[in-house]
């Protein structure tokens, strides 16, 4: 047994606020990362869960949910590309929401095409949901916002005043500006307001290619579609793009980082502290065995030791308590994103900051005069 | 000086002076000791606090720089060393023993005997089988897998005896070894600081206040101002404390002489 761990297991209780705050550290990054990502997935959401790998916006567009409208009839241009083999289009208008017993609430009205197989329809409403939009106006709103909505499913329900019928719950569709509410392209255009030029308008117009690879025929559409300008993405840069704009633009990011930083810098401080302050009280023995001849740097090995079990169990108690604060997030329908290689970096800043703790702890030790213990 | 001339001395100091501060605040505490000891005794180092006793174990030991003077450790001119060859040296020739014992308060007593070892890279279980020993030598054969809080303060110096044991030290040096302890326990552990000095020839010194100890001690050196005021053989031939001393104000300076009884 070395000395490390036999004084950790012997007074574990004075090294707990290091552990616990090492992990506290760790979670408090992860969680806020996972809400982050979660949220910014909801940015995303209908690019990311629908089957389309092409998109087209209005030039200026950097993040989904800036787009403006653009004819509709694009999607025409779009199939003469041999690659592509489908498109159709998708609405996003904002509308009011007005349930049976009177609460109004802001909502983005999203039209696509009622079939199971439509490249708009997001996938967890494939089963089922998108062809039961094919009956006139019906929508589909997400389970997560039913309480604000007061929606439930058979109930009347009115939209930019007129008469919607709730035909079932989404599960996952949460948005981060106005709550979606689906319904199909026909009901769409009948519940938003008529264009004042009579034009056929779209927000967006997708498309799928033959293969998985949609970077040529986005290259060939581009440059067909530069006058007029309007942009060509595949889903994944248009996804990312989106996110990324969030993350820098918006001040979220900025924010997410000075906490987590915060955080860091609180569990370095508390976790050297208690590392010092075991030093502290094993003084007298350390001194002893710096008399006997040990070399300090034997001694820094033993608080070395023990700052990197801190960080192991921190890290491991990191993980446990955010796959709980996950699972309490999903049974809530708090969009919380748990990936591994965020983990995996909370678990190596975990270790990384324990071990600079046990590094800035050891100040005590090569301080140390064994003569003092003649006094 | 009968003894000297049989046997070598382990322990040879000269002109040893220090002082702590510096300038007009400077308060000096050696004044030009100069010092032998040898094998296979026990020397008690006694004197007022104040006196220079502790400062004194701290240059002897290899603990302390002296602001000057030399001390010859097993033939080894030792503050001529550097700090890292001290340590060696320490860690070969060296054993210690604190007044308040000093025990890791995680470890059982065969672990904090078998520290050391380990720190030497000895392997566990050789390390264990001579921690086993030691405590066997000490008279805790039955208390190895205990820890200090439920040890008595005896049971703990003599843990801390074992631990300062097992390096197979030739010199071994105590501070105030007794002093929280009481009377019986005393007994046993000066009784087997004395012992070690037969047993194993090493040489200890053991710096205390405790007048119950001096019937354990081959020879009482005391102190008093930075000094050596009395060097004498309790038990040992008669008339050699008086030429001890004499002998070693002799090597001092004038004003030790000057100080002298």
């Amino acid at each position: 047994m070395s000395l490390a761990r036999a004084t950790l297991l012997y007074e574990w209780r004075r090294f707990l606020p290091g552990l616990l705050s090492v992990a506290f550290a760790g979670v408090l990054m992860l969680v806020q990362l996972g809400l982050l990502l979660g949220m910014f997935g909801t940015v995303t959401v209908l690019v990311d869960r629908s089957g389309a790998n092409l998109w087209v916006t209005s030039p200026e567009t950097e993040s989904f949910d800036q787009s403006r409208d653009i004819p509709a009839n694009l999607g025409a241009l779009l199939r003469l590309h041999p690659e592509v083999t489908r498109s159709e289009t998708m609405l996003v208008h904002d509308a009011d929401w007005r349930s049976g017993d009177g609460t109004r609430v802001a909502v983005s009205l999203v039209g696509l095409q009622p079939a199971a197989d439509a490249l708009a329809c997001p996938q967890p409403m494939r089963d089922a949901l998108c062809a039961r939009l094919a009956e006139p106006s019906t929508v589909v709103v997400d389970r997560g916002e039913a309480d604000k909505l007061h929606a439930v499913i058979g109930r009347l329900a009115e939209v930019n005043g007129h008469r919607v019928r709730v035909v079932g719950l989404s599960k996952g569709l949460r948005s981060i500006g106005n709550t979606y509410v689906f319904a199909s392209a026909q009901t769409a255009r009948e519940l938003s307001e008529p264009s004042a030029t009579g034009e056929d308008l779209t927000t967006f117009v997708l498309a799928k290619t033959r293969d998985g690879t949609p970077e040529g025929a986005r290259d060939d559409l581009q440059s067909l579609l530069r006058r007029p300008a309007y942009r060509v993405w595949t889903a994944r840069e248009f996804s990312m793009n989106s996110q990324q704009w969030w993350l820098t633009e918006s001040g979220v990011g900025a924010g997410f980082l000075f906490s987590s930083l915060l955080g860091l810098i609180i569990g370095t401080v508390i976790t050297s502290q208690t590392l010092r302050g075991v030093i502290l009280s094993t003084l007298r023995e350390y001194a002893t065995f710096r008399a006997i001849g040990v070399p300090a740097a034997k001694l820094s090995a033993v608080v070395l030791e023990q700052s990197l079990w801190i960080g192991v169990l921190g890290a491991v108690l990191t993980v446990i308590v955010s796959i709980l604060a996950n699972a309490l997030a999903q049974a809530l329908y708090v969009p919380l994103v748990l990936t591994w290689w965020a983990v995996l970096t909370a678990v190596l800043i975990g270790l990384f900051t324990a071990m600079i703790s046990g590094l800035l702890a050891l100040r005590e030790l090569y301080r140390l005069e064994p003569a003092e213990l003649l006094r | 000086m009968n003894r000297s001339d049989a046997i070598a001395p382990s322990i040879s100091a000269s002109g040893l002076v220090h002082g702590y501060g510096k300038g007009a605040a400077r308060t000096p505490v050696l004044h030009q000791l100069s010092l032998q000891f040898w094998p296979g005794e026990l020397s008690l180092m006694m004197g007022a606090s104040g006196s220079g006793k502790s400062t004194l174990l701290a240059v002897l030991s290899g603990l302390l720089r002296p602001e000057s003077g030399s001390v010859n450790l097993l033939d080894t001119p030792i503050w001529n060393l550097t700090e890292r060859e001290l340590e060696r040296f320490r860690f070969q020739h060296c054993g210690y023993v604190f007044q308040n014992f000093n025990l890791f308060p995680a470890l059982t007593a065969t672990e904090q005997v078998a520290l050391p070892l380990h720190f030497a890279g000895v392997r566990e279980t050789q390390a264990r089988q001579r921690a086993e020993a030691a405590l066997d030598e000490v008279g805790l054969s039955g208390r190895m897998g205990l820890r200090p809080a439920q040890l008595s303060g005896g049971e703990k110096q003599r843990v801390a005896i074992a631990r300062a044991l097992i390096g197979s030290p030739k010199v071994l040096f105590a501070d105030e070894p007794t002093s929280a302890l009481d009377s019986a326990n005393s007994e046993i552990v000066i009784a087997l600081l004395q012992k070690i000095a037969k047993t194993h020839g090493a040489t200890v010194i053991t710096v205390t206040h405790d007048p119950r100890l001096t019937g354990h001690a081959e020879r009482i050196i005391r102190l008093q101002d930075g000094m050596v005021i009395e060097d004498s053989r309790p038990n040992g031939t008669d008339g050699a404390a008086l030429s001890l001393a004499a002998g070693t104000a002799a090597t001092g300076t004038q004003h030790s002489t000057g100080n002298h009884p």
